[in-house]
């Protein structure tokens, strides 16, 4: 059963310079236990697109088009008090940064009963008990009194459990994770994964994975979506799409991460586009190695090749 | 060395209160004008066992007096005796300063924490309500407020009160500004927590160190606004002895019996200058800056 459908999204920034189509038609779903990644570099709309789904794009940003279902009821169409309501319960996010993510200036447990007063209308002292097991279930050393700990005094690593305590502090249908281990040690990176996964088969929730690390995700997710400029280029089921790539940039990208031991380090050439002024055509046919000749006039529509779907002239009729 | 070790110990373990104390205390001046401010205070709140006369009694034949050993600060120009009612004017003249500042931060910090979160319409009107009584100095401000209310204590705090709003909606409103965008807010609006929350739990716990020192220097402000008031006879009617009303009644004899302006004008003066060193203070003991100080061994 599909748990979140996004059809036809577009989120665009209204600036003074111009539009920026930071998402630009992007349609996927997610399946109920399913853990979907998103890889692609900086700026190419996967966290403006976790954003839209909880519905925090502030102006000059806007969602402009499409529609996001989750549970049947469209996003889009929520009231503010309706969308706060979900936010938290049945969506709730994982972040990047733990130590900016916690408030400096209030003790953790604090921090993560609120959750729940803010959801279930219980008071703060009452939920105490609930706060101690949920960090004992994230492994927390030392719970009782980590509850009473201010951010300055935990590690990194038990700064992003905490985080993780309060995303799973009412059992979410969804969890969207942006980029958890980026700011962690290597060694404590892979402690969080697996107590993500460990929560995942727990409250058999679906998971919206968003990293930069593709042999992470090859590992951890069922379908990958690698995106581009904002839109989708390549989405498919994970091993498909990481051990068969179609799309000429999801290939670059895996090349990258497979030759790591060799001399030279393969790369990309050129920079993202600008998505104000994206390049007519293929939005990457300026850096693609096998751009021909109808690269730079049509946009390759999305079309499934071999189980997944691929947005690419090379699997096109114009070939 | 030793020694070196025994401090940093000592810091450990004081916490944050303790911290603030001694970085307070390591400012020799605001640390002394905490403890006149704080003897001013007392001898005005128990006034009533310490005062050696009633401030309303009088005696004509003796007017302006100068000060003796039966009256250390003389009588006034209708023959009360000045002591008294300077120990009876602190009442009101520093319970008016905390009443209005408490009136004004109270107000205007509310008024700045929706401005600067909710941001958008509700913040441009809040802004151009407070550059309307910007426009105004603060003390015009006080008279015209103080006009419309009328003349006594409570309409004199309203009036001084109300005309510090605007400044605290323009400071905490920058403030938030500051605070709204920070990862823990978005954290907190993520986890669906409701909107009053954020601003009194997470936004206004970490805007109060900049807020509570405004206040204290406000506190000088102010008693220089309700004396000012006082002054030009807009301040609390007489026979009350206010400090502002007692130098505007004295005023005429300020060649003849200096005694009557100075003594209440020496109070008015300690009194601001002291929550003004406090504030200074204040400002040091709060300012997480001044940790590196701390670890030098400097406080």
């Amino acid at each position: 059963m599909k748990i979140l459908e996004v059809k036809n999204l577009k989120v665009y920034y209204f600036l003074h310079r111009g539009v920026v189509k930071a998402v630009d038609g992007v349609s996927f779903s997610v399946e109920e236990g399913e853990i979907l990644g998103i890889a692609g570099e900086s700026g190419s709309g996967k966290s403006t697109l976790a954003h839209s789904i909880l519905r925090l794009i502030k102006p000059p940003g806007e969602i402009v088009d499409g529609e996001i279902i989750f549970q049947g009821r469209d996003l889009t169409k929520l009231s503010e008090e309706e969308m706060r309501e979900i936010r938290g319960k049945d969506i709730s996010m994982v972040f990047q940064d733990p130590n900016t993510y916690l408030n400096p200036i209030m003790k953790v447990g604090l921090q993560v009963a609120e959750v729940y007063e803010a959801h279930q209308n219980t008071k703060i002292e009452t939920v105490l008990d609930k706060v101690i097991s949920l960090f004992k279930k994230v492994k927390i050393t030392d719970p009782e009194k980590r509850v009473y700990s201010y951010p300055h005094e935990l590690s990194g690593g038990m700064k992003q459990r905490a985080l993780i305590s309060m995303a799973v502090a009412l059992k979410p249908k969804l969890i969207i994770l942006d980029e958890p281990t980026s700011a962690l040690d290597v060694t404590i990176q892979l402690e969080i994964v697996n107590l993500l996964k460990e929560m995942k088969e727990d409250l058999n929730a679906s998971m919206i994975f968003i990293s930069h690390d593709l042999e992470l995700l090859s590992e951890i997710t069922d379908k990958l979506m690698i995106m581009y400029a904002g839109k989708i280029v390549e989405y498919g089921y994970t091993k498909d799409v990481f051990n068969n790539p179609k799309h000429p940039y999801t290939e670059a990208l895996i090349n990258s991460i497979k030759y790591i031991r060799k001399d030279t380090l393969p790369t990309i050439e050129g920079e993202p586009p600008s998505l104000i002024n994206p390049p007519p055509g293929c939005r990457f046919h300026p850096r693609c190695p096998m751009r021909f000749e109808p690269c730079n006039r049509i946009e390759p529509t999305l079309q499934e090749v071999d189980g997944r779907i691929v947005s690419c002239h090379l699997y096109g009729e114009e070939r | 060395m030793e020694v070196r070790i025994k401090r940093r110990e000592k810091t450990r373990d004081e916490g944050i209160l303790g911290r603030w104390w001694r970085i307070f205390k390591a400012n020799r001046v605001a640390y002394i004008s905490l403890y006149i401010l704080i003897g001013i205070t007392i001898v005005s709140l128990f006034a009533d066992y310490i005062a050696p006369y009633s401030p309303y009694e009088f005696d004509i034949r003796r007017a302006r007096e100068p000060p003796s050993l039966e009256h250390p600060f003389g009588l006034d120009e209708i023959g009360r005796d000045l002591l008294s009612r300077v120990i009876y004017g602190g009442r009101y003249s520093i319970g008016i300063a905390y009443a209005a500042v408490f009136l004004g931060a109270s107000i205007g910090v509310v008024l700045g924490l929706i401005s600067g979160y909710y941001g958008g319409l509700t913040d441009d009107i809040i802004q151009r309500f407070t550059d309307a009584m910007l426009s105004l100095p603060t003390i015009l401000l006080a008279i015209a407020l103080v006009t419309v209310l009328g003349v006594g204590v409570t309409s004199l705090i309203v009036a001084v009160g109300l005309s510090t709003v605007p400044i605290y909606i323009r400071l905490t409103r920058g403030l938030v500004l500051q605070v709204r965008n920070m990862d823990y807010v978005l954290a907190a609006k993520i986890l669906g927590k409701r909107d009053l929350y954020i601003i009194f739990r997470h936004i206004l716990p970490n805007i109060a160190s900049p807020i509570i020192v405004q206040s204290t220097y406000y506190l000088g402000l102010t008693i220089l606004i309700a004396s000012g008031l006082g002054f030009l006879g807009l301040g609390v009617p007489p026979p009350t002895p206010e400090w502002g009303a007692m130098i505007g009644r004295g005023r005429e004899f300020l060649i003849s019996s200096p005694h009557i302006v100075a003594f209440p004008g020496i109070f008015i003066l300690i009194t601001a200058l002291c929550f003004n060193l406090i504030g200074d203070g204040l400002r040091d003991a709060l300012d997480p800056k001044m940790a590196k100080y701390i670890r030098r061994g400097r406080i």
